[in-house]
């Protein structure tokens, strides 16, 4: 509440808030009309007391808001009561002319602040010079009555004046809205381009896969060849049922090699001592089915599938001179994890597969954890 | 727009086939030495056939045969093998089935006779002219002058050419009552190539062929009784 006691920190710190407020339009644009309208308000609320005295000191309580608005830096503090009886006698008596004054000057206030206060200075300066019997005439019923047109009037300026000034902010805030505006449709991505991106992504149901496969065999096929493959390669189309699942049907490839030297027993009246090189394919033509995590129009997709079917296992054992094949088919199955990102021009494909084979009377069951890498087109 | 994304599109998928051959990446297992190329194959007929924990005494033919397909097309052999290194081979043989306690039948010939006993096996080292797999195509003449052919190993197997073939076969062991001389007991094989054997590394070869065979040793110490 503002009131005579009020400190010039707290008026000014009001008046620093209000300037901030105004420099700030987009921050608070849905307080800026309302906020003056309080103060206003507040401002407008001993209206309604009956006391001269109250009525007095309110107007001058406005006139020194006035004054220390247009012009805080000449404003000078009243420490004696006298002084401050003379210059609420002074404001009481002057009151429409000052809030005629402050009135017209609102508007020049900002842009010659020095004159207004100057003015302000000489009005307060001649009031003080009044008698004391007009002070005293102040304080009489009549001029009581007299002063309540004035503290009405009074009152219209101020709210003239807050609006006026809340008019300004207003225009203001709406120019720097239309800017901001403005600018963000210059900087930003044009929606209607993304949408369509993104139905193109979601309206897609064919994939496509290829994919570079690096893999490290586990198991059996470890004991076989313990060697990291940097072979293998894979195909693989998908058909999207709905926006994150999908069915399709893939072929896989990868290969173990590695090569070795020693005795080796290769069956119970074979054995060679020498140099081979151990070939270990995993082929796969099986079909598949994966769960989108998001929607195919996200920037980035993980996803989760199993791949169950046959699978050619083939195992060759060179000696340069002669070799030995194992090739049969195998029952097996692929978990996979991993994730697509659309977002690039090339849409990534990144994922990881298990693979294990059930074992056959001619071939151990086969185990490896592959690191696939490469292009995913959704049409 | 669009082409400019095919071309990247491209461009990605080559980049991605290209890192495949990236050398290092992904290179291929190769022999790359003649020493890669150096293998000793040993098969055996199956124990429940013959018993090798029967044998005492061996022949061992004098000459170093080669083998090759002889036909009427081929007449003669595609290559010229070398045989400087045949009384290496056959010392080495020799020395390998003495060290296991079997007894060369020439050292137990009748001194007014001269006529030597029946071996239980007989031991035959050719060079192989050409490739030669498992089946007895390859005819060996020089047995007793007879027109035979020299049997295949008893466990499917195909020697490159160069390769030295060492064949075990046993005069006792009857198919169809009938006596099979060349049905193959055990075969070796000592593969390498042509500029890479020398005789020193055929030695080797041999030694390794008896050490990965340690059923082939005499029932008895030298000299001793079955």
């Amino acid at each position: 509440m503002i009131n005579a006691k009020s400190s010039p920190y707290t008026l000014v710190t009001i008046f620093a808030m209000a300037v901030i407020f105004a420099m700030t339009p987009t921050a608070f644009a849905q307080n800026s009309t309302t906020t003056p309208v309080k103060s206003e308000k507040s401002a407008a609320a001993p209206k309604g007391k009956s006391t001269t005295k109250d009525t007095s000191s309110d107007a001058a309580i406005s006139e020194k808001k006035a004054v220390n608005e247009t012009a805080p830096a000449d404003s000078k503090p009243q420490n004696s009561p006298t002084e401050a009886a003379k210059t609420e006698e002074a404001a009481t008596k002057d009151a429409p002319e000052t809030a005629k004054s402050s009135d017209d000057q609102s508007s020049e206030n900002q842009s010659s602040p020095p004159e207004t206060s100057s003015q302000a200075s000489e009005e307060a300066n001649a009031a003080a010079k009044t008698d004391v019997p007009a002070a005293a005439e102040a304080t009489s019923p009549e001029s009581a009555t007299a002063v309540a047109p004035a503290k009405s009037s009074d009152s219209d300026a101020t709210k003239k004046e807050t609006d006026k000034k809340s008019e300004t902010d207003n225009a203001a805030t709406a120019s720097v809205q239309e800017k901001t505006v403005a600018i963000k449709k210059a900087t930003a991505v044009p929606e209607d381009t993304l949408t369509d991106k993104q139905k193109k992504a979601e309206a897609g149901r064919h994939m496509f896969v290829v994919t570079y496969n690096l893999a490290r065999p586990l198991g059996k096929t470890a004991k076989y060849i313990d060697k990291f493959s940097f072979e293998g390669f894979s195909f693989e189309y998908r058909f999207m049922l709905n926006k994150q699942l999908s069915v399709g049907l893939g072929f896989n490839w990868n290969t173990f090699e590695t090569k070795k030297t020693g005795l080796v027993q290769l069956d119970k009246n074979t054995r060679i001592n020498g140099t081979r090189i151990l070939m270990d394919d995993l082929i796969q033509l099986t079909p598949t089915v994966q769960y989108h995590f998001f929607k195919q129009s996200a920037k980035v997709v993980p996803f989760a599938g199993l791949s169950v079917g046959p699978y050619y296992t083939s195992q060759v054992v060179d000696w340069g001179w002669w070799y030995q094949r194992e090739a049969k088919w195998q029952f097996g199955f692929t978990p996979e994890v991993g994730l697509r990102v659309a977002s690039l021009p090339v849409p990534l494909y990144l994922s990881v597969r298990y693979t294990y084979t059930f074992k056959t009377d001619e071939i151990d069951a086969q185990q490896a954890m592959g690191i696939n890498i490469g292009v995913a087109f959704l049409k | 727009m669009m082409k400019n994304r095919n071309k990247i599109r491209f461009m990605g998928v080559s980049i991605l086939i290209l890192w495949t051959c990236v050398p290092g990446a992904c290179t291929r297992e190769v022999f790359g030495t003649a020493a890669d190329y150096r293998s000793v194959v040993t098969v055996r007929i199956d124990e429940d056939v013959y018993d090798f924990s029967n044998i005492r005494t061996y022949q061992l033919v004098a000459t170093v045969d080669e083998l090759m397909r002889r036909s009427k097309e081929k007449p003669e052999p595609l290559d010229t093998m070398d045989h400087t290194r045949d009384e290496s081979i056959l010392a080495t043989v020799e020395a390998q089935l003495n060290a296991r306690g079997l007894v060369n039948v020439e050292s137990l010939a009748d001194e007014t006779t001269g006529e030597t006993p029946s071996p239980d096996v007989i031991v035959i080292a050719a060079l192989l002219a050409e490739p030669w797999g498992y089946e007895g195509l390859v005819r060996f003449e020089s047995f007793n002058n007879q027109t035979v052919y020299y049997p295949g190993p008893p466990v499917e197997m195909e020697y490159d050419i160069h390769s030295v073939i060492l064949t075990m076969v046993s005069p006792s062991v009857r198919v169809k009552d009938r006596p099979q001389l060349f049905y193959a007991l055990w075969s070796a094989g000592i593969h390498g190539s042509y500029s890479d054997m020398t005789a020193q590394t055929i030695a080797s070869g041999i030694k390794k062929a008896f050490a990965q065979s340690p059923y082939i040793k005499a029932a008895t110490s030298v000299g001793g009784e079955k």
